[in-house]
């Protein structure tokens, strides 16, 4: 390409490495096995450094992905050759990759069905065994499928960089030891290995959604990962299950209302101040799309009861308008579900709104309590508030502060800054 | 209009501790394909191209005297990368279209020069 780029410099799609590195590894770990891993990993870094050689000097190919596969499947091929035990796998990469560069010449994307899914898929349930432990699982799945940077996974879970190497390293070692497999599981084993996969998500997408400290308070890069590996999940005849539809409705109804959460300056704004204009609607509309699939067959989980509550959020028009009696009753069931206290706090909120401040702050003296409250900032931040909605600044500001002693992200800390000014004041 | 070339003398080697995720290197590229692309759109690209990132060889003399060596940037850790031309009224104009390159953000070092317009000798 002497000559000029006769057309428009062509654009970068938004993630293409990211979400293409993701595919291209997942492809490579079938072909070559999971105690591999390392070097499906070699063969992609290996091929975005390529990109990253050329593209700067001969503008973006006309088709990246389809340039992307190409490179890949070439250095998969010389890597190949120096790997003795891999030899016989070369027709296998060429067949592979041949195909899903047919795809994306075709333009279609390719993650959408077929071998690709099914790679993607195995990809995930791998990264996500029950066997490995929950960090590591959080981080394996974000660097094999999601593209994710050592450095980036520690910055959006605050660990160090070593400790993140140091999960990534052990999960790995643990696939090669407990020889996990790449396969789908069978039938008999899916409904758990499928409830490992979905935690998974679950906790990627609440560090996305309430950042636990740090200048951020959301992470919109891995609520949108939650939501596309969920949206992979259903679309697999296998793991097409109201479970999942559960949880991907869940998301989707809190994703829609980011927009409104995040005011002027990144400051925090509360479910009763959005501009409930600025929430998704089409988000929404596919919120409650899943929700009803989310019905069918007899299965009903903590995320069906999570979906359930942010619909009910979700359809008031106003926030004088919320069913809290509803909300409540929903809270009730979820936490004969799961005693766990954070699902109490929650509940105790529903209390408050339905019956009353009081009523709340009783409900609230249970779960203080328990061990795993002591650090939370949302149990004196919610105690804060009833105190000074029942009157009393004097008890409202001893817990505003007692939450200020606690880890949360910058744009909280000046909000209940803010609050205990306010009642200082009063 | 007179044209010049842009040398970009990149370094080969990544610092060390530098982790290149998929990210990084998108957001790399997409800095390069900004600046070409504005360039393209105000009329003032000609052409861009990549060298390869290998040493390349030196010749000198000639016949039997002749010397091929391995190529200048054997032993140093800056090669040039590749190269862009493009059109300005004159040097003050190629400058500021040049301070743009993302290569100086990487600590590359850009080179400007004018392509002498040999027709003017000979037309």
């Amino acid at each position: 390409m002497a000559e000029v780029l006769d057309n428009q410099v062509p654009a970068l799609v938004d993630h293409l490495f990211r979400h293409q590195a993701g595919q291209m590894i997942a492809t490579l770990v079938r072909i070559f096995g999971p105690r591999h891993i390392d070097l499906a990993e070699e063969v992609v870094q290996d091929a975005l450094l390529k990109a990253l050689q050329q593209w700067p000097y001969r503008g973006v190919p006309d088709n990246p992905v389809a340039w992307l596969i190409q490179v890949a499947k070439n250095r998969a091929l010389d890597l190949l050759r120096r790997e003795s035990s891999l030899q016989a796998k070369s027709e296998e990469i060429v067949r592979a990759f041949s195909l899903q560069e047919d795809f994306a010449n075709r333009r279609v994307e390719i993650e959408r069905g077929g071998e690709s899914l099914d790679d993607t898929l195995g990809m995930i349930f791998m990264a996500c065994h029950p066997a490995i432990p929950r960090e590591g699982r959080v981080a394996l799945t974000l660097k094999t499928v999601g593209g994710f940077g050592v450095s980036e996974i520690a910055r959006a879970f605050l660990a160090k960089e070593a400790t993140v190497a140091q999960r990534l390293v052990r999960a790995k070692r643990l696939i090669r030891d407990e020889e996990i497999t790449f396969e789908l599981p069978g039938q008999s084993e899916m409904s758990a290995r499928l409830d490992s996969v979905l935690e998974v998500l679950y906790l990627l997408f609440n560090e996305g959604y309430t950042a636990h400290a740090g200048e951020n308070l959301v992470r919109a890069d891995l609520v949108e990962e939650a939501i596309r590996y969920a949206s992979l999940v259903i679309r697999h005849p296998a793991t097409d299950q109201p479970k999942c539809h559960a949880l991907l409705a869940l998301m989707m109804f809190h994703a829609a209302r980011l927009a409104a959460r995040i005011g002027e300056g990144g400051e925090m704004s509360l479910l009763a101040d959005q501009d409930r204009s600025l929430w998704d609607g089409r988000m929404i509309y596919f919120a409650y799309k899943h929700l009803e699939r989310s019905a069918e067959g007899n299965e009903f989980s903590e995320y069906h009861l999570q979906a359930a509550i942010a619909a009910c959020h979700t359809a008031a028009a106003s926030y004088e308008l919320t069913d809290w009696a509803e909300i409540l009753r929903l809270y009730d069931m979820l936490v004969a579900l799961n005693p766990s206290p954070v699902v109490a706090l929650n509940r105790a909120v529903a209390i408050a709104k339905s019956r009353g401040p009081e009523a709340g702050i009783r409900a609230l003296e249970e779960v203080s309590e328990h061990p795993a409250m002591q650090h939370y900032y949302l149990l004196p931040a919610t105690l804060g508030e009833l105190w000074s909605e029942m009157g009393d600044t004097q008890k409202a500001a001893y817990f505003y502060r007692q939450a200020l002693d606690h880890p949360c992200s910058d744009p909280e800390r000046r909000f209940l800054s803010k609050r205990l000014e306010e009642t200082n004041k009063a | 209009m007179p044209q010049f070339m842009l040398i970009s003398q990149d370094s080969t080697e990544i610092p060390e501790g530098f982790e290149i995720t998929p990210e990084i290197i998108q957001g790399i590229i997409q800095k390069y394909n900004d600046w070409a692309e504005s360039l393209q759109k105000s009329g003032h690209l000609v052409s861009l191209n990549k060298l390869r990132d290998e040493p390349g060889k030196h010749i000198t003399g000639t016949g039997k005297n002749m010397v091929v060596r391995d190529g200048p940037y054997a032993e140093t850790k800056e090669i040039i990368g590749g190269y862009w031309i493009i059109t300005a009224a004159n040097y003050d104009e190629a400058v500021k279209l040049a301070s743009g390159c993302p290569s100086l953000e990487f600590g590359s070092r850009v080179e400007v020069r004018e392509v002498e317009d040999l027709s003017t000798y000979t037309g």
